[in-house]
């Protein structure tokens, strides 16, 4: 009894000082420059509270297909990319949760792909544990720690223009397309696990009165006819819509224009043609263009940069 | 996986542990033995398969022998026998057994790991001698620590042969002793004892989970701070295509040498310290290799295990064999006392190094590896008289400090070369990087900045510096017999857990993991 209580002890003082290991390493800012871990998805934490009207979940397919400034442009309607490389569906869960804090979207889109991929749950565990100790993550700051660090709060105040978005107008185009969504009569298999963190995520939706809606954005190498199969397989079970773009849903990809990689992503002209459609998707559901109002400000901002930017 | 990864230390090893505790003294070989094939499944899928069948053989093996002793005593029991022709018929009969066993499991073993590399020699030399042949490689997965168990199990075979141990009956035994998991994927390689601690059951202690906890963060310390952090260094000059020379590449050498001392070295911790939770303690694998005198001494403190069972079952039986004794009389006719043994014994040396390069792994580069240390071992063997006359002549004393540091010195650079070819993709590019240290070396890279070019940073450098300070203390204090947990187990209870708490936090902010490192994988769990 007396070494239980000792190793008790002893546990709790670690936590204590990793925790506040925790509190003195974290970047204080959400930008690059403070060491923040990926900017470019975490620019949300410095977005206005309930000022976002959409959100768009998933892996690179997200980030390279969906301009949220363009449709901010176009229909004055707020969204964010919050998408990672090879985001698993944990990632897509722990991000959607992280949102959900301050912003009440209406509608969040989920890439598709990521139903696909496997991963173990000790990486879904690990990541829960370096959410309540991020010193696992951000312990090499140790490299860049000024006195600041030890006496400031974290403010996010790092806003980032693109909203997610990080593809490219590089034009490289595939030496074929005779495979691509070539008709098999089998479906793809979605893990276990995916349908496990799927399912919380459509629970965290509908406890949030958000809509959800799948979607498969073209890639010539990530989709092909099982998975396309499985999906619709699975929007109709759970009664969700679907938007298919490599095979339902026609907006004129030209794979010899629109890719950056061969196929695998597409490049800003190719997003600009999938950001329209859903443009005009989030039209029919009816959401409200901010365009001109005071508290979409930064948005205003941002869209200047983006135009310089994208010389859009 | 690997015995540093959160899977391992955070999840299979506390359940484990937890689960052996709730186990009945008599049933806990249970628990660790379902947990070890679980661990295998996990890491080789169906070949757990091949572990299996080696078992089994084994388990057979040793039945075949018990029953041939049993006979031959018997026999020998009976009236009117020739014994001596008993003892042979039954010898034989065991002799065949063993050879037919031993060609079963190297077998496996080449099937797994050597037949690519035979087989694209054949094309080779086909294709050099002008025949229109090729045979297809097929490269096969090797079921993890695949080499590891299959040097326990022909120790085993031979030891049970030679009569040191009996033909284990119960099967669980060799079971548990052949897949145990925290030494299955890099051993040590165990010699079998039926009475060893691992079927013993014994209880997990509050001072063996604390001693086993510690070696297990020493090992930590190891291969997260320095290991891990010396692989962007590694992987940047060791690349294919990459053109680095002069010091630049002599210092990758150098840090490969460290790195992999340090992996290894803090994978066994982890594993003798993962063993020593259970009460179960492991056959030590290292014992400061680099305060060694020469190469020789230098083997027999870097991977022992291995060593000693090269030397049990390589060296001894060739240098023993009727042949090289019957050679070793000639050759002493001719060459006199002092150098006739050392040819038969230069013979038995150059067989255990061809293996132990070939153990390492299949290539020409691993050859070149083990003829390396075997030239650098029979020279140092030849030329000790003549450096032991020059040394007294000159009157300088071999046990001071400064040749011993010389010695260091020497020997340092002798297996960094050594390991510039291990590491290198092929010979050919073992060869390039050799002579890549002598273009344009200039001890300038030194302090030039080019060093800092090579993905990390001049903190990077420092936090290497420091460890290797706390890892050389540690080293010197374990050279000089101290036994270090006991030590600070003496401590008051403030002092230890600031000590066991700095350790841990020391880890955990100086470690190089996440994002901008990438681990080394497992190194020997592929031989």
């Amino acid at each position: 009894m007396k070494n239980f209580i000792k190793a008790i002890g002893f546990l709790t003082i670690l936590l204590v000082l990793l925790y506040g290991s925790s509190v003195v390493l974290r970047p204080k800012n959400n930008d690059e420059k403070s060491g923040f871990y990926r900017p470019d998805v975490n620019g949300f934490l410095a977005e206005k509270e309930n000022t976002i009207d959409a959100l768009f979940i998933g892996d690179s397919l997200i980030y390279t297909s969906i301009l949220p400034m363009r449709l901010y442009e176009n229909y004055g309607f707020t969204s964010y990319d919050l998408s990672t490389p090879a985001q698993k569906l944990y990632e897509s869960y722990d991000y959607l949760q992280q949102a959900l804090e301050r912003q009440k979207p209406s509608i969040v889109f989920i890439e598709s792909n990521c139903l696909f991929r496997d991963f173990k749950i000790e990486s879904a565990l690990g990541a829960k544990v370096t959410k309540v100790l991020p010193v696992f993550t951000y312990h090499n700051r140790w490299k860049t720690l000024t006195w600041n660090d030890f006496v400031e709060k974290p403010e996010y105040t790092w806003i980032n223009f693109k909203k997610g978005y990080k593809g490219t107008d590089k034009i490289k185009s595939p030496k074929d397309i005779k495979d691509y969504m070539v008709k098999k009569n089998e479906k793809k298999k979605i893990f276990d696990i995916d349908k496990f963190y799927i399912e919380k995520i459509f629970d965290l939706c509908e406890k949030n009165d958000i809509e959800v809606v799948l979607l498969s954005t073209p890639s010539m190498k990530s989709y092909n006819y099982p998975k396309y199969l499985r999906m619709k397989e699975f929007s109709e079970k759970y009664k969700l819509e679907y938007l298919d773009f490599n095979l339902d849903i026609d907006i004129g990809i030209d794979w010899r224009e629109d890719t950056a990689d061969r196929g695998d992503h597409l490049n800003f002209h190719g997003a600009k043609k999938v950001t329209d459609y859903i443009g005009k998707v989030l039209e029919q559901k009816k959401l409200v263009n901010h365009r001109g109002d005071e508290r979409y400000e930064d948005w205003e901002k941002s869209l200047v940069k983006y135009r310089k930017y994208f010389k859009a | 996986m690997s015995y540093l990864s959160n899977t391992y230390l955070f999840l299979i090893l506390p359940v484990v542990i937890v689960v052996y505790s709730l186990f009945p003294k008599k049933c806990r070989w249970v628990c660790l033995l379902v947990a070890s094939y679980l661990f295998f499944y996990m890491i080789s899928g169906k070949l757990l398969a091949c572990l299996l069948f080696t078992t089994l053989h084994c388990f057979v093996y040793g039945l075949l022998v018990k029953k041939y002793d049993d006979q031959c005593s018997e026999a020998l029991l009976e009236e009117n026998v020739d014994k001596k022709e008993v003892k042979k018929k039954y010898k034989h009969k065991k002799k065949v057994a063993l050879i037919i066993s031993i060609f079963i499991q190297v077998g496996l073993l080449f099937v797994y790991k050597y037949m690519p590399f035979f087989l694209g020699n054949v094309n080779t030399i086909a294709k050099w001698v002008g025949l229109d042949v090729e045979l297809k490689i097929h490269k096969l997965i090797a079921p993890i620590g695949l080499s590891f168990y299959t040097l326990e199990a022909l120790a085993y075979m031979v030891d049970v042969y030679q009569g040191k141990i009996e033909g284990e009956k119960k099967i669980h035994k060799l079971a548990l002793f052949l897949a145990f998991f925290p030494q299955i994927m890099e051993g040590p390689i165990d010699r079998y004892d039926g009475e060893s601690a691992l079927f013993q059951g014994n209880p997990i202690t509050y001072e063996g989970l604390c001693y086993g906890c510690q070696r297990i963060l020493y090992g930590l310390l190891k291969k997260i701070v320095i290991a891990d952090r010396l692989n962007s260094v590694v992987k940047c000059i060791f690349a294919v295509g990459a053109t680095y020379t002069g010091f630049t590449v002599f210092f990758g050498a150098v840090c490969y040498t460290v790195m992999l001392y340090m992996e290894f070295s803090g994978t066994m911790d982890v594993i003798v310290g993962s063993a020593e939770i259970f009460g179960i303690k492991l056959p030590e694998n290292f014992r400061q290799p680099f305060f060694s005198k020469n190469i020789s001494e230098f083997w027999s403190r870097w991977h022992i295990t291995l060593g000693a069972w090269l030397k049990d079952y390589i060296f001894y039986p060739v240098s023993l064999s009727k042949g090289m004794k019957g050679l070793t009389v000639k050759i002493r006719k001719k060459l006199g006392n002092q150098f006739g043994p050392l040819v038969a014994g230069s013979v038995a040396l150059l067989c255990v190094w061809l293996l132990n390069g070939l153990w390492h792994g299949a290539g020409w580069n691993y050859i070149f590896f083990g003829i390396y240390h075997f030239a650098l071992i029979l020279f140092g063997n030849v030329l000790e008289p003549v450096v032991k006359k020059l040394a007294d002549r000159l009157k300088i004393d071999r046990t001071k400090l400064p040749y011993r540091i010389l010695q260091a010195l020497k020997l340092f650079i002798l297996v960094v070369i050594g390991e510039l070819f291990f590491r290198a993709e092929t010979l050919s590019e073992g060869f390039r990087l050799f002579s890549a240290i002598f273009e344009n070396f200039t001890l300038k890279t030194i302090w030039d900045g080019s060093l800092m070019n090579l993905g990390l940073d001049i903190h990077d450098f420092t936090i290497i510096g420091i460890t290797l300070v706390i890892v050389f203390v540690m080293s010197v204090l374990k050279e000089k017999g101290m036994a270090i947990r006991e030590t600070v187990a003496k401590k008051p209870l403030p002092v230890r857990w600031v000590l066991y708490l700095a350790l841990i936090l020391f880890i955990v902010i100086f470690g190089a993991y996440g994002p901008g490192y990438k681990a080394i994988d497992p190194i020997y769990a592929n031989y």
